[in-house]
């Protein structure tokens, strides 16, 4: 799947959120075998109160009457696909380990997804436009967000944090501009 | 004013068993197992030395 300058405006139309998470979620669940099973009511509802908000911080927010960043959109995105939840289950497209055994690192990604599912793809959709818009910018891409990878554990922390404990669209945007912040970094 | 058709789906209903989703994770419930929750291992690393305090107000600014 690819990202491009259009990706977010796309997903504040309802039929585009649906198409783009669709194909996120078939692509980075095939990683680990696994095949999403979604609730297109929940996609929706994501899609819904995503939009609403956005408008929201645009309109009363001072200094974003231009729009929000790619750092902010995201927070909210992720907040609130995380809460609807729209992958409710997964198919095991897994032949067993007599045809192609899966690697350690598959392995590990099926477990996290075990529990974590849509708190992994809440964030690591937002986590993928954030980078998009840091690697790519037009005055100064970053080469910093282009290699960056985060690890296992890092993945682990995050999910287990937007999963149990207390968290706020804020803390999402929070989390990606702190992920690519570097010396130097203008705003 | 509830109708006896009605009356007789809601009685058919609750009669039924309720249906779950299923899938890979729900057979993997089933079979006992349960996701590993919780923060990856951590501990407080081990350090040398001492750090000065820095913040961009006290140093000079970053190389070009």
């Amino acid at each position: 799947m690819r990202i491009n300058k259009d990706t977010l405006g796309r997903m504040l139309t309802k039929d585009g959120l649906n198409s783009i998470f669709v194909e996120y979620s078939m692509a980075v669940l095939g990683d680990a075998r696994l095949f999403p099973r979604l609730s297109l009511p929940r996609i929706c509802d994501a899609h819904a109160a995503w939009k609403s908000e956005v408008e929201h911080v645009r309109e009363n927010e001072p200094h974003l009457g231009d729009g929000l960043d790619h750092f902010k959109q995201c927070g909210h995105l992720a907040f609130w696909l995380r809460r609807l939840s729209p992958v409710v289950e997964v198919v095991d497209l897994d032949f067993g380990s007599s045809e192609l055994p899966m690697t350690p690192r598959q392995q590990d990604f099926r477990e996290l997804l075990f529990g974590y599912c849509n708190e992994f793809l809440a964030f690591d959709l937002g986590y993928q436009i954030c980078r998009h818009y840091e690697a790519h910018q037009k005055d100064t891409p970053s080469e910093r967000a282009r290699s960056l990878l985060p690890s296992l554990a890092y993945y682990k922390t995050v999910c287990h944090f937007i999963k149990f404990k207390t968290v706020s669209p804020d803390a999402m945007h929070l989390i990606y501009k702190s992920l690519f912040y570097h010396n130097g970094m203008g705003d | 004013m509830t109708s006896t058709k009605s009356l007789g789906v809601a009685k058919t209903a609750a009669q039924l068993p309720p249906l779950f989703i299923d899938g890979y994770f729900t057979q993997r419930v089933k079979a006992g197992d349960r996701p590993s929750y919780g923060y990856p291992k951590n501990h407080l690393p081990e350090t040398e030395g001492e750090s000065e305090v820095v913040t961009i107000f006290s140093s000079p600014p970053p190389a070009k």
